[in-house]
């Protein structure tokens, strides 16, 4: 029950702070955890013995 | 755009070269870019990084941690600032080993575009969680 493709799990966030002192919390900007397949994600989550 | 990202090749080396204690380098430097093309495993750098602007661009030292995920430091984060020294539309940003040339780590293609001026910052987090399998 692994996906070797998206191991290891990359996520990379973002905060922009503009010159004037505005901040922009971009969250996640990229991700190989697959957001398209959210049975697969949970399906991972609870099968604890993968962790 | 969608959104890419992985460890590539060069950086699975990297693993575990530092595993077994040879020279290559902590893999902390940020850089970024504006190519749009996929991420793929091949990769050894990034599309179109960054030049030029006053002062010079150039790649980042972030901070480097272990943190915790899922089980007890699994991940490796790094965090570093990048300021803009000029008006850009960054699309792609990675982790090296070195200040400038190869050794890419990580390798992400932005969800969506990051549109920055002149001393605009971007703070990026990168986690890299190592995860095992029973199967």
């Amino acid at each position: 029950m692994s996906d070797s493709k998206a191991e290891p799990l990359v996520t990379i966030t973002a905060i922009v702070t503009r010159a004037d002192g505005t901040v922009e919390d971009l969250g996640v900007v990229a991700s190989n955890l697959s957001m398209a397949s959210p049975i697969r994600e949970k399906l991972r989550l609870l099968m604890k013995r993968d962790n | 755009m969608p959104a890419s990202t992985a460890v590539v090749q060069n950086g699975r080396a990297i693993i575990t070269s530092r595993l077994i204690g040879t020279a290559t380098a902590i893999p902390a430097y940020i850089g970024w870019g504006t190519g749009t093309t996929a991420t793929l495993t091949t990769d050894t750098a990034l599309q179109t990084e960054d030049t030029g602007g006053s002062p010079a661009y150039a790649r980042i030292l972030g901070a480097s941690t272990q943190t915790t995920t899922t089980s007890t430091s699994d991940t490796h984060t790094v965090i570093g600032t990048i300021t803009s020294n000029g008006t850009k539309t960054i699309t792609e940003a990675a982790l090296f080993t070195v200040v400038s040339g190869t050794g890419l780590y990580v390798r992400g293609v932005l969800a969506t575009a990051i549109t920055v001026a002149v001393n605009d910052s971007v703070a990026f987090t990168f986690n890299v969680q190592i995860t095992s399998s029973v199967v």
